[in-house]
């Protein structure tokens, strides 16, 4: 377990020898990856590498099938379903695009967990109103639906719904990728500002590596299912372990990818 | 929240149960007839005479077919009601290997069913040409027909499929026509009238050989069989009532029952009142107010009932059963195929299987209707639930929301529109089954339309229709309405600007 005592690069989530397969496709093959303390950690790599894989199991979303994911010393896979929701409550998680729940408001949606917890509402109003100036986004937005929000103002939302019971661990996957390129940029640095503000252990999954570079302390590189090397933006570059490593940084490097100019 | 369906399902279901006790345990004598006039002037003549002996005795007017009335009997649900010594030997008792009265006797006593003697009159099949068309071509007798093959057939459905119908008919004659559908008796005068069929199978005994100057042809061959009308009863009803029964033997000819069902259909005199006539009695029967206008507010009520309860009831199990669908994808399946498979039995097949568990009336239809409702609500159910990505519903597991809060505050709020859309479409659909119910004895707006197609009475027949249509956009008002409080705002289309 860890708090805000926990010295920062401590391991607060380690996976260990982790392989998954679904449906006789190996997704994971021997994946051993520390989450840090108040440190952001960046899963990069080509789609269909395995990286949300790697957030659903440090979730127990999913189970691994060999090797074990350690939340301090304790296995998840010997969690009960209410210790596992615990856990889950103290952990914060943006899927892809969001995952906002359509019948409710921008509001209902970050309030959701509180409500059902029975916080009052003047302690959900207030930390509502503390997330939304956090993540930048106006009374009026809170109280819209998703399909009246623009895409950033969706992943700004979701944001608040992972941050409001002030979890220990935020994971997001690919939080900026449907966005177009201004959004980002500006969403990319918000996003590095308020984890610095907030000292959370973030792990997040992106398959752009200047935006690993502006997020991220550690760069880790997952290939095939498993990680071929791990370090700073600077590593990768003049050290890249596999001709792979060498050859990712070089396409990354070269023009637009993914709509950054 | 799913226990609390189940339970108030349960509830649902014990107190349809509980009404189909008490309807069974009533004490009265329960008088049957089939769904055309003579076979309800005879239930009513038999109702009226044992009522004159001091007996109480209801009539339930205007039930399905043969079959349906004959496993009612058999099973309890009524009494007595008139039938044909052809049809007993013919349909119900097709094995019997001979004809004659000890044997038939004996083989309905077998079925706890006694016969009374012949009430005098032989309604036999006829096959009945229109006049000027049969004076045109010269035809007199059906070994004539053969060398007209263009000739148009219009058979009622009944004498379509029967063992005596029209597919014995054919060979033994060797007709060629092969213009030769099915329908209505009842409707196939009125294509005899405007000449879209040239020929019909009519009873010796209609009233309408008169009024549109039909030639029975001559049964040179010898085909049809007797149909003397008989009254079959219960065995362990009353022998007073028996008694009553018996009283009726050989009392109507031929002639008076021509000149009954003429009164009926022709001259618009309620069933009852022909009866009354007959007995030598006055006044209107009871049912003598079905044919009047302002007699629809109780059918609506009924049928509202009908269609009210069954869609309550389907409700409370069908969602629960959706839910579970989309859980367990195994058991989804058959779950599904079987609702399906309730869904393909025709409903009058439907509502004979009810008879031997529920009898006939309000309850066998009711549940009826709750089978066919179950199909589109759970379907639409599972639909709507599989339907949401699962980044959604990983969204909100991850909150750490447990499973039946994730499906009543995220899975069931998503799913409501397709679960309102299910509700609605077994609401209409039930609206238009419910007519049907009519034929079991539950009343509704069925029983006009019925009675106004056995009587030729238009007037009587929208008086049912019109109601039943408005009822079905009324139901549709009524959810586009619901859509309002149930669905969810951020679900609802937006508006067009």
């Amino acid at each position: 377990m860890s708090d805000d005592s926990t010295p920062p690069g401590s391991p607060v989530l380690r996976l260990v020898a982790v392989s998954k397969a679904f449906g006789g496709v190996t997704a994971l093959d021997g994946i051993n990856l520390d989450v840090e303390a108040r440190r952001t950690t960046v899963l990069i790599g080509p789609s269909g590498s395995g990286k949300t894989t790697v957030l659903r199991l440090m979730l127990g979303l999913v189970r691994p099938d060999v090797g074990q994911v350690l939340h301090g010393d304790a296995p998840l896979g010997t969690y009960g379903p209410a210790e596992l929701r615990r856990f889950r409550a103290r952990t914060g998680y943006v899927v892809q695009d969001g995952g906002l729940f359509a019948h409710l408001t921008a509001a209902g949606n970050v309030s959701l967990m509180a409500r059902h917890l029975g916080w009052t509402p003047r302690r959900i109003a207030e930390r509502v109103a503390e997330l939304a100036e956090l993540v930048r986004l106006s009374e009026t937005m809170l109280a819209r639906h998703p399909r009246e929000l623009s895409g950033g103002q969706r992943q700004r939302v979701a944001l608040m719904r992972a941050l409001m019971l002030d979890p220990e661990l935020l994971f997001l996957d690919e939080p900026l990728g449907a966005l177009d390129p201004l959004v980002r940029a500006e969403l990319q640095d918000e996003l590095a500002e308020i984890f610095r503000r907030l000292g959370k252990s973030v792990v997040i999954v992106t398959h752009d590596l200047a935006e690993a570079a502006v997020l991220g302390h550690t760069i880790v590189l997952v290939h095939e299912g498993r990680i071929v090397q791990r370090g700073a933006l600077d590593d990768l570059e003049r050290r890249p372990a596999t001709p792979f490593v060498a050859q990712f940084v070089r396409a990354q490097r070269r023009g637009p990818v993914e709509g950054r100019p | 929240m799913t226990r609390a369906c189940a339970v108030a399902a349960c509830v649902t279901l014990a107190a349809l149960a509980t009404s189909a006790d008490a309807r069974a345990a009533r004490p009265k004598l329960r008088v049957a007839s089939k769904a055309f006039t003579e076979s309800v002037i005879l239930g009513e003549i038999v109702t009226q005479a044992e009522r004159a002996a001091g007996a109480e005795a209801e009539h339930r007017a205007g039930l399905g077919g043969t079959r349906l009335v004959w496993d009612s009997l058999v099973n309890g649900a009524v009494d007595v009601y008139p039938e044909y010594t052809g049809t007993i030997v013919q349909e119900i008792l097709p094995a019997l290997a001979s004809a004659d009265a000890a044997a038939l006797e004996r083989a309905l006593a077998a079925h706890g069913v006694g016969m009374t003697a012949p009430l005098g009159f032989d309604n036999t099949y006829a096959i009945g040409l229109a006049g000027p068309r049969a004076r045109a071509l010269g035809v007199t007798r059906i070994s004539d027909l053969r060398a007209h093959p263009d000739l148009t057939f219009g058979f009622s459905n009944e004498f379509m499929s029967r063992r005596d119908g029209w597919p014995a008919l054919r060979s033994r004659y060797d007709l060629p026509q092969t213009r030769v559908r099915g329908l209505d008796h009842d409707l196939a005068y009125k294509a005899l009238g405007d000449g879209t069929i040239d020929a019909t199978d009519i009873y010796t005994t209609d009233a309408e050989i008169r009024r549109f100057g039909l030639l029975p042809l001559v049964d040179d061959r010898a085909f049809f069989a007797r149909y003397d009308a008989v009254l079959l009863y219960r065995l362990d009803v009353a022998p007073a009532a028996v008694a009553v029964l018996h009283g009726l033997e050989g009392r109507i000819d031929a002639a008076t029952m021509v000149a009954l069902n003429a009164r009926a259909k022709l001259d618009r005199v309620p069933e009852a009142d022909v009866a009354a006539g007959f007995l030598g009695g006055a006044g209107s029967g009871p049912r003598g107010s079905a044919r009047s206008l302002r007699a629809i507010a109780p059918r609506v009520a009924e049928h509202l009932e009908l269609v009210g309860l069954s869609l309550l009831a389907a409700i409370l199990v069908a969602v629960p059963l959706g839910v579970l669908a989309a859980k367990r994808r195994r058991l989804g399946q058959v779950v599904l195929a079987a609702t399906g498979i309730v869904q393909t039995i025709p409903t009058l097949a439907l509502l004979v299987f009810m008879i031997p568990l529920f009898g006939i009336g309000t309850v066998p239809s009711l549940v009826a209707l709750f089978l066919y409702a179950l199909l589109p609500i759970v379907r639409n159910t599972h639909a709507g639930l599989v339907g949401i990505p699962s980044d959604v519903r990983e969204s909100a597991e991850a909150l750490g929301l447990p499973p039946a809060a994730i499906l009543r505050l995220v899975e069931l709020p998503l799913a409501s529109p397709f679960i309102l859309a299910g509700v609605q479409s077994a609401a209409v659909v039930n609206v238009g089954a419910a007519t049907l119910g009519a034929l079991i004895g539950a009343g509704g707006l069925g029983q006009p339309i019925f009675t106004g197609i056995r009587l030729d009475d238009v007037g009587l027949i929208l008086a049912g229709a019109v109601p039943a249509s408005l009822l079905a956009l009324a139901v549709q008002a009524l959810f586009e309405l619901a859509g309002r409080l149930v669905v969810p705002r951020g679900l609802r289309l937006p508006k067009a600007r």
